[in-house]
């Protein structure tokens, strides 16, 4: 019984970080268990935690996509850009945002699906061209954005700010209709057998286009999240992001050969690193430490798994 | 599928009721509240929030300086920030750093985006000050700063003299940064007036040693009558230096950059690199805390309650200066 | 030099892989292994070739007792085996291959590459190797026969006294077949002792001089073979004398699938028609385009000119996607890579078949389970739950859950490739009487098979496939292996 607890990562992973706040409850009793910190945890968590929904679900069918920090930068300065210097409706940029990030994921797709290019060299180059188009169009980042954009992510909703119940619902719906559509489900056996996939009718490399569409999709809608978030646009956001997200949908129960996880982890695992994070800087422990420790947590991790797979 | 769509429906309806908007008007300096001072002395703590806290640059002068200043007065001190050059991350440790109520805020000013972070911290009645660059729509306390413009001019100047006015000049940073972007305008300003330069182009180094050699390098070999490289960030002077010491054009390519660390000094001093464009960081922080420590001790009072006066006993805004240093005085840089 | 082994036994965990068994081989004897699938033959080779360490027992070799700590140095006491799977580097030449753990270096410690080709021309000329490949050869381009020649040379070069072959005929053809009994001959006359390990009785016949039995993780006997007759032989492996197959047909007149002029890069005008109840088999030799023919009809490789016809109604079909649509199912050669999700269970292997295009959008798990569970029992599927891994199945399982995916789908059309490959023999004799019964159902069934007695066994037509076209046409009951195998070669 235990034992089946522990080798589902979703459990195991939702104890340890009730046991963590706990323990830190008890260590920071007047800073750590506020209403303001946990809604603060969420928040700088939100960002990070759509776009590793998209990336479970990559994970999930064997592949894995580097260029999505990029693709968080892009957005938020494509968006800004249309609105400072091109005085668009705010509606209009949001589409043109989002549109254009679809682009991107639907050329990495088309590459990596249709013409066979390896997946970490097709995401590896487009991290760096589309780093470069957001340098091109924001320079040194634009300020002075327009009220009703920076609604999108200041505006709360029962106390909590917005982004935290967009990534709820991206959460929820993802894990829901990956469960029980047989759509995204067809995600597990191509990460189980591509080749048993495509000779099983599911048309794998649509699929494929699908995903890289649809994280690239979830980038630029986190990407104009943050830009809204900060009221301004940086090019230099989401650096080291597409680590850190892989990171945490690893430690979330993904594994880089493809076939297992649940969306759900996608977001434990952002939650651990947030609450990780969170704790460090209540207890002033330095930055590099925070990287170290969650190197060595995801080792543990990892090899706790081998260890209850051998039993 | 009824209960989804039910679900849906309540989460619109529910954000179109209950959904709390924003202010209207993000007001600069108009409530620059200072704190109500009730905490113990022996509770105080001074945190320092920066991004890319193991740059050495950053360590061993803003930090050094940060440490030396809590020793001496015997406070407690803390250095936070994410490992990286990572803004957004620095805003996170920011806003989470507020709910832990430190007696003040030292903040690098790396990006004008961290303005709502600071306004935060500011309305939570933190005393908060900016050092670096500025956010100037922000409602910082202070500021202590260089002037990146001046860095810029002060490069240009330099150029122009070593040049005689005329040749083909390169310039080189992180772009991006909207305090190097300050700098770049401060030079090409100076260089505009002098139709005898021409500028061939900006580079991004990436803050790197290795980027900024290649640049060069590559730039060499196109160019090979080039009479100056400026570079911007730590890392592109010892990266220009390598790379115009592996083509044996040393003093034919004049170099002006920025930072003295031991590294661009001992370049000064072989005489590859011309000038150093130094900022006096150590005084960003060092008088930065000083300031906090002024605020929450109420040191000098200008009104009888200045939290209603609606002022702070601080200068608002400081410019430390800039060191020129080239090789008539590296010697004493060096021996410090 | 004489091995003998007394009373190994080998457990993992709370399984008895191995009891007491006893085994013996003298010098210069082919001495032939055999037993279903999960007897213990891999466990006992192991133990042999040093990869695992027995439990109890000894074993003796050359009268002295010995205890091998691992490969390396059963390798320096003169025992070598021969793997079923073939563990060649592809991107690397013949000789690189056969070196691989002992290159010969010269005296600066550098790799001696004259040296190295030279003693790989002498190991493969010992082997009548073709002789217009050369040491530099690049194994990728060899064909699966000559590969497994290379995996024995590479044996051979560790001059072993013992050489163990596990499985080797497993996936070479029938000429390879015919090169590599030559060599075993050859090398037992130079005095080396050979353990040959296969599921094909009749080279069990043809080679050995003895052999043991294993059922169970325990011995049964060791037999002389010029003693034994194979229905024994297969009743003392089985545990069971296992009634032979009646042919019984239940072919009808009604043409359920009709090829004509099929053709791509791989094939060419492949015309022919397959009735209901008809098990229609196609033979030939392996590469020579029989899978091809299977995959262009499922879609699964592009079809560049023909007409496929469904109830003599012309189809279009460009993916697996339209075949499945239009009730044609396709059971793959190599399950392990192109037929099951490993580390997916039995229910989410049976149901991956309903995530086609044109199932309703969510996915209904309790259909599907129920669907699985009824096969489960339907097939004899031996497991723990439908939610046991297939990982953990045995051969003759895992090929079975292929089957109820499949069957799940309900085709009229149903390909079958290689169905009995690598599987013992009471799983084997399961899924004829299971393609029996589905011809009888009206079922159309096309069957891709290497082994002629099956064909022999079960089919009502033979095709025989060779170099892309059909060479022949054969009805079953008037024929007989050489006839298949003389238009075959």
């Amino acid at each position: 019984m235990i034992r089946k607890i522990f080798s589902n990562r979703v459990y195991s992973l939702g104890l340890t970080i009730i046991f963590m706040g706990l323990l830190a409850s008890v260590v920071f009793p007047t800073t750590f268990p506020t209403f303001q910190n946990f809604s603060q945890i969420l928040l700088n968590l939100s960002i990070d935690t759509i776009v590793a929904v998209g990336m479970m679900l990559l994970l999930i069918s064997g592949v894995f996509d580097l260029s999505v920090g990029s693709v968080v930068a892009f957005s938020g300065c494509l968006t800004a850009y249309l609105l400072f210097f091109l005085h668009w409706p705010v509606p209009m940029a949001l589409i043109a945002g989002l549109f254009s990030s679809a682009v991107i994921g639907g050329i990495n797709g088309y590459f990596i699906a249709y013409l066979g290019i390896n997946p970490m060299i097709q995401t590896l180059a487009m991290m760096g061209i589309v780093r470069g188009l957001a340098l091109l169009v924001s320079g040194a980042g634009i300020q002075g954005l327009p009220y009703w954009f920076n609604a999108i992510s200041q505006s709360k909703l029962l106390g909590v700010q917005m982004p935290i119940w967009y990534m709820l619902c991206i959460v929820g719906a993802t894990a829901y209709l990956t469960a029980n559509t047989t759509f995204l489900k067809r995600f597990y056996f191509i990460g189980g057998n591509e080749k048993a996939a495509e000779l099983s009718g599911i048309d794998v490399r649509r699929m494929k286009l699908f995903s890289f569409v649809f994280i690239a999709s979830l980038a630029g809608f986190a990407g104009i999240l943050l830009a809204s978030r900060l009221g301004a646009a940086l090019p230099t956001s989401g650096r080291g992001l597409e680590l850190r997200v892989i990171t945490a949908v690893i430690l979330g129960g993904a594994s880089l050969q493809g076939g297992t996880g649940k969306i759900q982890g996608a977001l434990l695992g952002a939650l651990f690193m947030g609450v990780v994070a969170n704790i460090m800087v209540i207890a002033r422990i330095s930055g590099y430490w925070q990287e170290i420790i969650l190197g060595i947590i995801l080792i543990l991790a990892v090899c706790i798994d081998k260890a209850l797979q051998k039993n | 599928m009824k209960p989804l769509i039910w679900l849906f429906f309540a989460f619109s309806g529910l954000s179109f009721f209950g959904c709390e908007l924003p202010p209207r008007q993000q007001e600069v300096s108009s409530q620059v509240v200072a704190p109500s001072n009730n905490q113990a002395i022996d509770k105080e703590e001074y945190v320092m929030v920066t991004t890319a806290v193991s740059m050495p640059l950053y360590v061993n002068h803003d930090q050094a300086a940060f440490r030396r200043w809590g020793k001496k007065k015997g406070v407690k001190i803390s250095i936070l920030g994410p490992a990286d050059w990572d803004v957004p991350a620095q805003i996170n440790t920011i806003e989470e750093v507020i709910g832990t109520r430190p007696s003040g805020l030292l903040i690098n000013g790396t990006d004008p985006a961290i303005a709502q972070a600071i306004n935060k911290a500011v309305a939570a009645g933190i005393p908060t000050v900016v050092y670096d660059s500025d956010i100037p729509n922000s409602n910082r306390h202070a500021f202590l700063g260089t002037n990146w413009y001046e860095i810029g001019q002060m490069q240009g100047l330099e150029m122009v003299k070593l040049t005689g006015g005329k040749g083909k000049i390169a310039y080189m940073g992180i772009l991006g940064l909207s305090n190097m972007e300050d700098g770049f305008r401060g030079l090409l300003d100076v260089l505009k007036k002098h139709p005898g330069i021409t500028v061939v182009g900006k580079y991004d180094d990436k803050a790197s040693v290795e980027e900024a050699a290649k640049i060069t390098a590559d730039l060499i070999s196109a160019h090979p009558d080039l009479a100056g490289i400026c570079g911007f960030d730590s890392n592109s002077g010892p990266g220009i230096a390598l790379s115009v010491k592996e083509a044996k054009k040393v003093n034919k390519i004049k170099i002006t950059t920025v930072d003295w660390e031991p590294e661009h000094l001992q370049l000064v001093k072989e005489g590859v690199i011309q000038l150093l464009a130094g900022q006096k960081r150590e005084l960003f922080t060092w008088y930065g805390a000083e300031f906090l420590y002024d605020m929450v001790h109420k040191t000098n009072r200008l009104s009888s309650n200045d939290q209603r006066a609606g002022i702070t006993n601080l200068p608002t805004t400081v410019n430390t200066g800039l060191i020129k240093i080239t090789k008539e005085n590296v010697g004493i840089f060096l021996s410090k | 030099m004489p091995l003998h082994l007394t009373n190994i036994s080998k457990s993992f965990g709370a399984v008895k892989a191995l009891q007491n068994i006893d085994f013996d081989l003298a010098d210069g004897e082919i001495h032939a292994v055999c037993g279903e699938n999960g007897a213990g033959k891999s466990t006992l080779m192991n133990l042999l070739s040093g990869n695992l360490q027995p439990d109890s027992g000894e074993i003796q070799l050359n009268n002295k007792v010995v205890q091998f700590k691992n490969q390396t140095h059963a390798t320096v006491c003169g025992i070598a085996i021969v793997y079923q799977h073939l563990s060649l580097f592809e991107n690397q030449n013949i000789a690189e291959n056969i070196f691989v753990d002992q290159f010969p270096t010269t005296r600066l410690g550098l790799i001696d590459y004259k040296k190295l080709y030279s003693e790989t021309a002498l190991l493969l000329q010992k082997l009548n190797f073709d002789p217009t490949l050369r040491p530099q050869t690049r194994v990728s381009e060899l064909s699966a026969g000559q590969k497994q020649l290379v995996e024995i040379a590479k044996a051979l070069s560790k001059k072993p006294a013992i050489l163990i072959l596990d499985e080797p005929t497993a996936s070479i053809t029938e000429d390879d077949v015919i090169v590599l009994f030559n060599i075993i001959r050859q090398l037992k006359a130079t005095g080396t002792s050979i353990i040959y390990i296969s599921h094909r009785i009749e080279e069990i016949f043809t080679l050995a001089e003895r052999v043991t039995v294993l059922k169970d993780g325990q011995k049964v006997g060791v037999y002389p073979t010029v003693n034994l007759s194979k229905q024994a032989l297969i009743a003392l492996m089985v545990g069971r004398a296992l009634p032979s197959t009646t042919n019984q047909r239940t072919k009808t007149e009604i043409v359920a699938l009709k090829v004509e002029r099929l053709g791509n890069t791989y094939i060419k005008d492949i015309s022919f028609q397959l009735f209901r109840g008809e098990i229609l088999a196609l033979a030939g030799l392996v590469g020579a385009g029989r899978t091809e023919i299977a995959k262009t009809i499922f879609g699964a490789l592009k079809k560049e000119e023909g007409e496929i016809f469904l109830n003599n109604t012309a189809i279009q079909i460009n993916s697996p996607a339209d075949a499945i649509r239009n009730q044609i199912a396709y059971v793959p050669e190599e399950r392990k890579t192109l037929g099951l999700f490993q580390e997916m269970s039995i229910a989410e292997n049976i149901s991956s078949i309903f995530f086609t295009s044109n199932q309703p959008f969510f996915h209904d798990a309790a259909k599907t389970s129920r669907i699985a569970s009824d096969y489960r029992k339907k097939l004899n599927i031996n497991s723990a739950s439908i939610s046991q891994k297939v990982a953990q199945l045995s051969g003759g399982n895992q090929q079975k859950v292929v089957l109820a995916k499949w069957l799940s789908s309900n085709p009229e059309v149903l390909i079958v490739d290689e169905p009995t490959h690598g599987i013992d023999v009471g799983a084997k004799f399961e899924i004829y009487q299971l393609l029996k019964k589905l011809a009888a159902e009206g079922k159309a069934i096309l069957l891709i098979s290497s082994e002629l007695p099956e064909i022999l066994a079960i089919s009502d037509r033979v095709l025989v496939i060779k170099n892309g076209r059909i060479a022949k046409e054969l009805t079953t009951a008037q024929t007989s292996e050489e006839e298949i195998l003389k238009w075959a070669m």
